[in-house]
């Protein structure tokens, strides 16, 4: 699995430092940059539009005020989505909980017995030539859906993980929580994206298109 | 599989590892692939997705979840919101 980044990429780092010193056109490279993936951030934990382009605005605006107290801890990208959660999380807690407090979502996933025993039993491996081949267009849109499904507190931690990149304890502080429950909810998120993932498989078209080298997986 | 198979494996300290179960293997996935079990734990964890080809399946496709995630999502900003982020960090920046 993809680590976090720890480090500021050698053609970020020279950007950063000139923004630092208020170079506005260094520092327009950089939104150019992480536009599209601050957006698509915002996007994913708002699922709604207007709000996440305000986001992604507020997100920049914030990240030019405080660039100055950057100290390069974290990735540039790292400091950014953290910047944009933090937006995104502060809009969300003022609507309603999905679930009450304290109490756990039910997440699809693997089925065991009262012993612990697995029911689930294998099937189609999709998981084989992942990483070679261009991914199908409609699974693109079976794991957009399936994540938006999410409870927003498991969809944000899988964001930031999983699509961002960002470590353990970055996410713990974006989200007021423990490393323990950010692992806690990551865990449930992916093993709820592969149901997704394993129900897109289930139907035998796919299945078959896949067999035969079609253009996805 | 039920129970503990009839066939053990000795780790490398000669030790069978202790048995687990399916879900106590994948509760403990996320440490798991991260590398940061303790010894015996990642050696009974070995021994089980050795062993258990419904747990084996399951843990493939765990692996591959975050990169078929990321594929999904590469994103483009629309021109006409690149283009109000613009407006927006002109008027509200000084020297933007």
């Amino acid at each position: 699995m993809r680590a976090a980044v720890t480090e500021i990429p050698q053609d970020d780092r020279e950007l950063v430092e000139r923004a630092r010193q208020r170079d506005v056109e260094a520092f327009e490279q950089l939104v150019t940059r992480y536009r599209s993936k601050v957006f698509g951030l915002a996007l994913r934990m708002m699922q709604d539009r207007g709000e996440a382009e305000e986001i992604m605005q507020e997100t920049f605006l914030s990240a030019w005020q405080n660039l100055p107290s950057f100290r390069g801890e974290s990735a540039f990208g790292s400091w950014l989505y953290r910047i944009c959660a933090n937006f995104a999380l502060m809009r969300l807690r003022r609507r309603k909980f999905e679930a009450p407090p304290g109490e756990e979502p039910k997440l699809p996933g693997p089925k065991f017995d009262s012993e612990g025993t697995m029911l689930t039993l294998p099937s189609y491996d999709w998981s084989r030539g992942t990483e070679e081949k261009a991914l199908d267009r409609e699974l693109g849109q079976a794991i957009e859906n399936a994540t938006a499904e999410l409870p927003v507190d498991y969809r944000t931690v899988f964001l930031l993980k999983d699509v961002e990149g960002l470590s353990y304890e970055e996410i713990a502080e974006a989200t007021r929580s423990s490393v323990p429950a950010v692992k806690s909810r990551l865990h449930r998120a992916r093993l709820a994206l592969r149901e997704a993932i394993e129900s897109f498989y289930a139907q035998p078209a796919r299945r078959a298109h896949a067999a035969s080298g079609g253009t996805g997986l | 599989m039920r129970g503990p198979p009839l066939s053990d494996e000795n780790d490398k300290t000669g030790k069978t590892p202790e048995w687990v179960s399916c879900q106590h293997s994948i509760d403990n996935l996320v440490e798991y692939l991260d590398g940061v079990l303790p010894p015996e734990m990642k050696a009974s964890l070995d021994r089980h997705f050795k062993l258990c080809p419904p747990c084996r399946d399951v843990v493939r496709k765990y692996r591959a979840v975050p990169d078929l995630c990321q594929k999904a999502m590469k994103d483009e900003v629309p021109e006409d919101v690149a283009d109000r982020l613009s407006s927006f960090l002109r008027a509200k920046c000084k020297g933007c």
